[in-house]
């Protein structure tokens, strides 16, 4: 900050009209924690002492108290100082500040956060039609998510996590379907995965093709070890700028998680869920898998939406179209899992839907099923579902963002 | 409809029946709502196959009723199941739409097709950089009916533009735009006929079916 505004002496007299407290709110933002622990403790603190205080003067009031000799002294509250109007801007200030982690924390691109985190805090109006404030935001933002012990880690364990183990899954699923017998299950199923792999090499190709064979060559690796969703998430979350690639990293991951929804996630999960209904043999194992591509279809889907709207480049390009979730970080959250939980309620019914029309087509069909009372199992499987994807673990935000305290340091070493 | 930018005669086609496909599948089974985009599902039909969806249980669960199937699971207990799935799954829309911006729900309902909309975004922004992104970034087809008003409005602005030199007006802007949507001195000051060219990166030039 010093080195960006300290230096224009017009600039560090403008400040002050522009947004009083400006250090005290980089400082939050440099801080970058959803949860002051010491905040915490001095409200704890002062919370005790009111009470306390409160006791004593009723104690005294009613003549319950032994002696008179000492002096009650409420206990010290550590609280602002100053004149009210400059405690009221210092705190507004500080608050503004410290709102910024949980935007960081819920989107995916820095720019989109403090696009958001700007909207939503009207005090910065002013500040954000300066020519340097937002570009400076957005280096901020970048750098405290690389920072992060914690919020990039989320993004990207999360992005390639759920692929990862929905691959994992699937490939125990058909090591099961070939020991059992059940080939066919078996070959469709690799079937998907090959056809989502080589969907996923010809995008990452179609992305590289100006750059380097080695490039390529690496970008590739990404896809067939896995990687790539981790990749993905991991450059769009730190801001990854590429001029020789054909789409931004936002779109690309977008894409690639589409295809994966509909080659993969989605014919993958209705193939094992029908094969589970029929088979004589249920196993947790092929249930977990159920659930876990279940799991992948609905929030990946969920997560694309958001991104998508989110984004400041397609708000800007798109104005029209993209905007309907609110800058404000409770209604961000909430439609998020509200996104979610439509799928949720609506998934399993669509699985049901699709359980009973195979039973209903094989019926009319006259075939005879060899295990005729396994059609017990929609409802079980239905409710297990609906069970897991109830439960709330499917939808937490990880409350905790470190990092940046490098930064509040150097501040404070500044001269 | 989506016609891909750069995709031409068959490929162009091809890439939307893809593209229509893929978007088919996600809409009935994940209700991703980025698909309700005009040049996508469209809202109108997006909203539709999400309603219908949501109604197919109760039609497979009335066929399995009436079917002959031994040892059936309960009926009742099941269509129970499936009131509670749905009317969770309403009251969260329901939700949805009171946590969202009401500016946009129309989006959800609209009939408005890839073209129409493209027209409407060029025409209802005041942001230069909106409106260019709007004709430069997607399929020419969709703005061929306003071309003669963009080009107009190019040979208005450009000198403002090449004299305030806003953030999207760059060298690589400069060299996706067709001589045609530029003032005579401007495609001459740019080296004429042999300025620097590219376009919105085409299939058929990362196929290397066309040479770049």
């Amino acid at each position: 900050m010093t080195r960006v505004v300290g230096k224009s002496k017009a600039s560090k007299q403008l400040l002050p009209h522009l947004f009083p407290n400006f250090e005290s709110m980089l400082i939050h933002i440099l801080q970058n924690k959803i949860v002051d622990v010491g905040e915490t403790r001095d409200k704890a603190k002062a919370a005790i002492g009111k009470i306390k205080s409160g006791i004593v003067s009723l104690s005294s009031k009613l003549g319950i108290t032994k002696t008179n000799s000492k002096v009650d002294i409420a206990p010290a509250i550590m609280g602002p100082t100053g004149n009210e109007n400059e405690n009221t801007s210092k705190s507004e200030a500080i608050r503004i500040g410290k709102s910024f982690a949980m935007f960081l924390l819920t989107t995916t691109e820095p720019s989109a956060a403090v696009d958001a985190w700007a909207k939503d805090n009207k005090q910065l109006k002013d500040l954000m039609e300066t020519d340097w404030f937002e570009p400076m935001m957005n280096v901020i933002a970048k750098g405290l998510l690389k920072s992060s012990n914690l919020g990039l880690k989320w993004r990207v364990g999360l992005g390639a996590g759920l692929s990862i183990m929905d691959m994992i899954t699937d490939a125990g699923v058909i090591n099961n379907y070939r020991a059992s017998g059940n080939t066919k299950g078996a070959y469709s199923l690799m079937a998907m995965i090959g056809s989502n792999v080589a969907v996923q090499l010809a995008i990452t190709y179609l992305q590289n093709r100006k750059k380097s064979n080695w490039v390529i060559l690496r970008e590739l690796a990404f896809v067939v070890t896995f990687l790539k969703p981790g990749v993905d998430a991991y450059r769009v979350a730190t801001g990854h700028e590429d001029e020789d690639a054909v789409m931004n990293p936002l779109l690309e991951m977008s894409i690639g998680k589409s295809a994966e929804l509909a080659f993969e996630s989605i014919p993958g999960g209705l193939l094992q869920a029908y094969i589970f209904i029929n088979s004589p043999e249920k196993t947790i194992f092929l249930l977990i898998s159920i659930l876990i591509s279940t799991l992948t279809t609905g929030f990946s889907s969920a997560m694309i939406s958001f991104d998508m709207d989110i984004s400041v480049a397609n708000r800007k390009e798109v104005p029209l179209f993209y905007g309907y979730i609110k800058d404000g970080n409770k209604e961000r959250l909430i439609t998020f899992i509200l996104q979610v939980s439509e799928w949720s309620g609506g998934g399993v019914a669509k699985r049901a839907k699709l359980t009973f029309d195979s039973l209903g087509a094989d019926t009319a069909c006259c075939i005879p099923q060899p295990q005729p009372h396994s059609r017990h199992c929609p409802t079980v499987l239905s409710e297990r579902e609906a069970n897991v994807r109830r439960h709330p673990c499917r939808t937490v935000f990880v409350p905790s963002l470190q990092g940046g305290e490098e930064r509040l340091r150097a501040l404070d070493r500044r001269p | 409809m989506l016609w891909i930018a750069g995709l031409e005669g068959a490929l162009k086609y091809m890439g939307a029946l893809v593209t229509h496909s893929i978007v088919k599948v996600l809409v009935d089974y994940t209700g991703m709502l980025h698909c309700r985009g005009p040049k996508l599902a469209g809202g109108a039909l997006f909203t539709f196959q999400t309603i219908v969806s949501q109604c197919y249980p109760f039609v497979a669960l009335h066929f399995y009723k009436t079917s002959e199937i031994e040892d059936k699971t309960d009926v009742d207990m099941l269509n129970t199941v499936f009131v509670i799935l749905a009317s969770s799954w309403f009251l969260c829309v329901l939700a949805f739409l009171r946590v969202t911006n009401r500016d946009f729900w129309h989006t959800f309902w609209s009939t408005a097709t890839g073209w129409q909309f493209t027209v409407d975004s060029y025409n209802k922004s005041n942001d230069p950089e909106t409106k260019m992104l709007t004709i430069f970034e997607n399929h020419h087809s969709f703005t061929e009916s306003i071309k003669l008003e963009v080009i107009a409005y190019m040979h208005e602005h450009w000198a403002e533009w090449e004299r305030t030199k806003p953030a999207w007006f760059t060298p690589n802007f400069i060299a996706s735009v067709d001589d045609e949507f530029m003032p005579q001195h401007a495609v001459e000051a740019e080296g004429g006929a042999r300025r620097r060219r590219s376009s919105v990166p085409s299939v058929r030039e990362m196929l290397g079916i066309e040479k770049e």
